[in-house]
């Protein structure tokens, strides 16, 4: 049983006042949360005439004089006595806060401001960028040769030119700049220094939370979130000193990360300086762009030629990172400029002759590709042919791609209807990892998408492959699965693949071997409107003698290296048809009322849905003095305001809460009537209306909506 | 009916204890349940084999709340039906949070078994867990106590996603310092 698994365990044996209290809080009685709510409005008041009552007090009183800045002697500025070598301008971090901001340590009160932190950064990279060397309270001369300006000049040309010199540099940057402003801060708060929040606080009213979170904008504020509760200086120091590696957790939502490490625009500047170097120095993956353009030698003649047909294979689409061997340096490939593809004749029985990738249009009434014959001009190596798939783009025309096999055996047709615009592969121990979907984009219709993973090894030697490390079995002695770690993510629910029966025998994929994954992937489980990935990952062993089984030695598992390959499974469907809908929503749910048509004329069924959705917490007390616990209550039609057709719906199709906690977040229910306007009248006014039966009280509400009519 | 009814009835041997533990707290421990194994089928087992557990555990045992007991019970249940079915791989048990947290865990595989072999994990985590926030505890017994997805926790607790998991990651790597730090010592 590995670590985790025993922590996990252990985790059943933790305190029952934690697990109460837990418990209390995930499923809260209706009296822990009135009184949660009432506890909140009253530290809520009490704060707002606090203020009222002190602040005149501190305006009259608040009014110390500045020291003057610069007046303070102890800025240790060296000064070279000898003219023939260049001055070298040094500062004492303890002298920093005072040069830059006036700030007397002798007056200074214990208090931690969210305003002198900032300021305290701001001096600590200015005298960064200033002085040449700045001495750490310990004496420790710390050399300022990194400096920002310098690094920012490169930024746009990271992925080209140098980049190993330039994560150095950035690393040293932001180490240096980090230990300035821990070292500050240390000596300006001494350890019992508190931050004090200037607002109460209750995680039960999330207007509260939002506004003092970004009050503060320190993550540790906010995890101190109850009323009365300080925080004290070093937690905002480990905050700042904790930046680099929050970024690198998640990169996903910057608006998050900004809000959350840095208080204000000003950090702005660092905040992308640290995401670019977290990109780069904490995953040092290299990736190469390559365009469809194969070399131009002729050194041979072509071989073959190809004759296209329809129906084509699949497109082929390769993105591909990995982690190069340390003894293999992998030198980038540098990115030509694609140059715009060549028409094909779309005349039948026509030939074309061409060193690049073909494309052309054809009409949507005929989108069989011509009998178009495609020789490819001398390559150096063998210019297999290749027919790419139909793109469909649009309603009025057929994009067809025809193509050749690049030096590494793989098409590399991809401009310019490609959902991705570039291709991105490298190849790692001469092997190459490919995916290949089934369609250029999938439509809400489509229940499936058909995913192809390919490895295959173009080299003269076997590659040893490794073990899923999620792979729970007993250790395979004589084989390794291939592409043991295949997922397909919406962004919130993964389906992971363990590719059973996709072996190497022996853990070792042999000299020219292609192994192949093919699967069908249920799109009906993921979040149409979220981005759809797929991943593979293959873990290789530079070593074939090395163990290959799922938990080897660490010394083992330090060696291996792992190619991870992410394709993006476009999606786009028309946008829906807006069906006239009124919608009203409070902080715990929302009420729908929908028609199914955007015009009516007299004689038409009007086809109306209400629904209503729970979106946050549950009916835990509904309707207190009756039995009935139902949520929907009716769906009328009415005509200038008389009532013309009724449903009640309790006793037509109802939707009965039978359980203390049946109605939850994410519920939904929803009710459909149909209403005739055969008798009435088109100069009237048509209205549907949708009660429901919701909350504490006994009334009900209702939700209408003018029905459009001739 | 309140948590010391219920032990009454359990303690009288009256089956009406189970139905009205799975009326209270079946949802709650259904999503323990469902987190871990997304099957409604698999989940409604680990649920009748729990209230089993309940009956033939009570008495002798008089747990301080059923509410605990009961998801203590199920979350082990369900625990072991997951690794059973990866370890015979016969159905993946897809989406589950379990093998997200075991990922999310992967850092403390990083310690010598041997060491964590020698510790007395429970007290180390009740520790851990004493010394965080309210909120951090919340978030933390949440993700893997309950193995509630991250989106959840942080719409519950008016969090952002990412705000929870940089808690999460901050409190794993501390979890780890104080596990390495007690392994020295012992």
């Amino acid at each position: 049983m590995t670590n985790h698994e025993r922590f996990l365990d252990a985790m059943n044996g933790i305190d029952e006042g934690f697990l109460q209290t837990h418990i209390r809080k995930k499923c809260p009685t209706g009296a822990d949360r009135a009184k949660r709510y009432a506890m909140a409005a009253g530290i809520y008041a009490a704060a707002i005439i606090a203020v009222a009552v002190i602040l005149p007090f501190v305006i009259r009183h608040g009014e110390d004089p500045k020291p003057i800045p610069g007046d303070d002697p102890v800025v240790a500025e060296s000064s070279a006595d000898r003219t023939d070598e260049p001055e070298v301008r040094q500062i004492d971090v303890a002298d920093i806060d005072a040069k830059y901001n006036g700030t007397d340590p002798e007056k200074q009160s214990d208090k931690v401001t969210l305003d002198e932190v900032k300021a305290i950064i701001s001096a600590a990279r200015q005298a960064y960028a200033e002085y040449d060397v700045i001495v750490l309270t310990d004496g420790t001369l710390l050399p300022t040769k990194a400096k920002l300006q310098d690094l920012d000049v490169e930024l746009n040309e990271l992925y080209e030119h140098e980049r190993n010199t330039l994560f150095e540099e950035y690393d040293e940057y932001f180490n240096n700049v980090f230990t300035v402003i821990e070292e500050m801060l240390d000596i300006r708060f001494p350890d019992n220094s508190r931050y004090e929040r200037d607002d109460p606080e209750n995680y039960g009213l999330p207007g509260m939370y939002a506004m003092n979170l970004a009050d503060t904008g320190f993550a540790t504020a906010g995890e101190l979130a109850n009323a009365g509760d300080d925080v004290y200086a070093e937690w905002i120091m480990t905050d700042l000193m904790n930046a680099k590696t929050v970024h690198y957790f998640d990169s996903n939502s910057t608006e998050d990360e900004t809000e959350l490490l840095y208080p204000t625009a000003e950090e702005f500047e660092i905040w992308q300086a640290v995401a670019v170097w977290r990109a780069i120095k904490e995953l040092p993956m290299t990736t190469h762009e390559v365009t469809t353009e194969p070399p131009e030698e002729t050194t041979e003649p072509p071989t073959e030629t190809t004759t296209t047909t329809a129906p084509p294979p699949p497109e082929t689409t390769t993105t591909t990172t990995t982690t190069p061997p340390p003894e293999t340096p992998i030198t980038p490939i540098p990115e030509t400029p694609t140059s715009p593809l060549p028409e094909a004749p779309t005349s039948p029985e026509s030939e074309i002759t061409t060193t690049k990738a073909v494309t052309t249009t054809l009409p949507p009434e005929n989108p069989t590709p011509p009998k178009t014959i495609i020789t490819f001009a001398p390559v150096t190596y063998p210019p297999v042919t290749t027919a790419a798939p139909l793109v469909p783009v649009g309603e009025n025309a057929v994009h067809v791609h025809y193509g050749y096999n690049n030096p590494e055996g793989w098409d590399n047709i991809s401009e310019p209807y490609s959902p991705r615009p570039k291709e991105t592969y490298i190849t790692f121990c001469n092997c190459v990892l490919k995916i290949t979907i089934d369609k250029t984009n999938y439509l809400k219709s489509d229940t499936k998408a058909v995913v192809t993973v390919t490895l295959r090894n173009n080299g003269s030697q076997s590659v040893g492959l490794r073990q899923s490390l999620i792979y729970y079995g007993p250790p395979m002695e004589d084989k390794s699965h291939l592409i043991d770690d295949v997922k397909y993510s919406d962004g919130k629910s993964t389906i992971i693949s363990f590719a059973e029966g996709y072996y190497a025998k022996y853990g070792l994929i042999q000299p020219y071997e292609t192994i192949t994954l093919t699967e069908e992937v249920d799109l009906s489980v993921f979040d149409y409107d979220a981005p759809w990935t797929v991943t593979a990952t293959v873990h290789f062993i530079p070593e074939p003698t090395m163990d290959n089984r799922a938990f080897p030695t660490e010394a083992d598992a330090a060696k291996v290296r792992t190619a991870v390959l992410e394709v993006e499974l476009p999606h786009t469907d028309p946008p829906p048809v807006e069906y006239p809908s009124v919608e009203h929503e409070t902080d715990m749910e929302r009420y729908t009322l929908t028609l199914d048509k955007t015009h009516y004329t007299k004689g038409d069924v009007i086809d109306a849905t209400m629904s209503l959705e729970k979106f946050e917490g549950y009916y835990d007390v509904l309707h207190p003095f009756h039995n009935d616990r139902y949520l929907l209550d009716y769906l009328e039609f009415y005509e200038d305001g008389v009532l013309k057709e009724s449903y009640r719906i309790p006793y037509d199709n109802g939707f009965e809460i039978k359980d203390y906690y049946e109605f939850y977040r994410g519920d939904k229910v929803n009710f459909k009537a149909l209403f005739s306007t055969e008798n009435a009248s088109p100069d009237s006014k048509w209205v549907i209306k949708a009660g429901f039966r919701i909350g504490m009280s006994f009334n009900l509400n209702y939700i209408e909506l003018e029905v459009p009519h001739d | 009916m309140d948590h010391k009814s219920i032990i009454n009835l359990l303690f009288d041997r009256d089956e009406s204890a189970l139905a009205q533990i799975q009326r209270q707290y079946g949802n709650l421990m259904r999503s323990i349940a469902f987190n871990l194994f997304k099957s409604d089928t698999v989940v409604e087992e680990c649920l009748n084999d729990t209230l089993m557990d309940i009956w033939n555990t009570i008495p002798p045992e008089e747990p301080a709340s059923i509410a605990s007991y009961a998801c203590m019970l199920i979350r082990r249940r369900t625990i072991d039906r997951v690794r059973y079915e990866n370890a015979q791989k016969r159905a993946r048990p897809e989406g589950s949070e379990y093998t997200e947290a075991c990922e999310e865990l992967l850092l403390l595989d990083d310690i010598s078994e041997e060491i964590v072999d020698r510790l007395d994990l429970s007290r180390i985590i009740n520790e851990f867990l004493a010394d965080q926030s309210r909120t951090n505890r919340e978030i933390f017994i949440s993700r893997y106590y309950d193995f509630e997805p991250l989106d959840s926790i942080a719409a519950r607790l008016h969090l952002s996603r990412s705000s929870v998991g940089t808690r999460l990651f901050r409190m794993k790597n501390s979890l780890k310092e104080k596990l390495e730090k007690e392994g020295v010592e012992v």
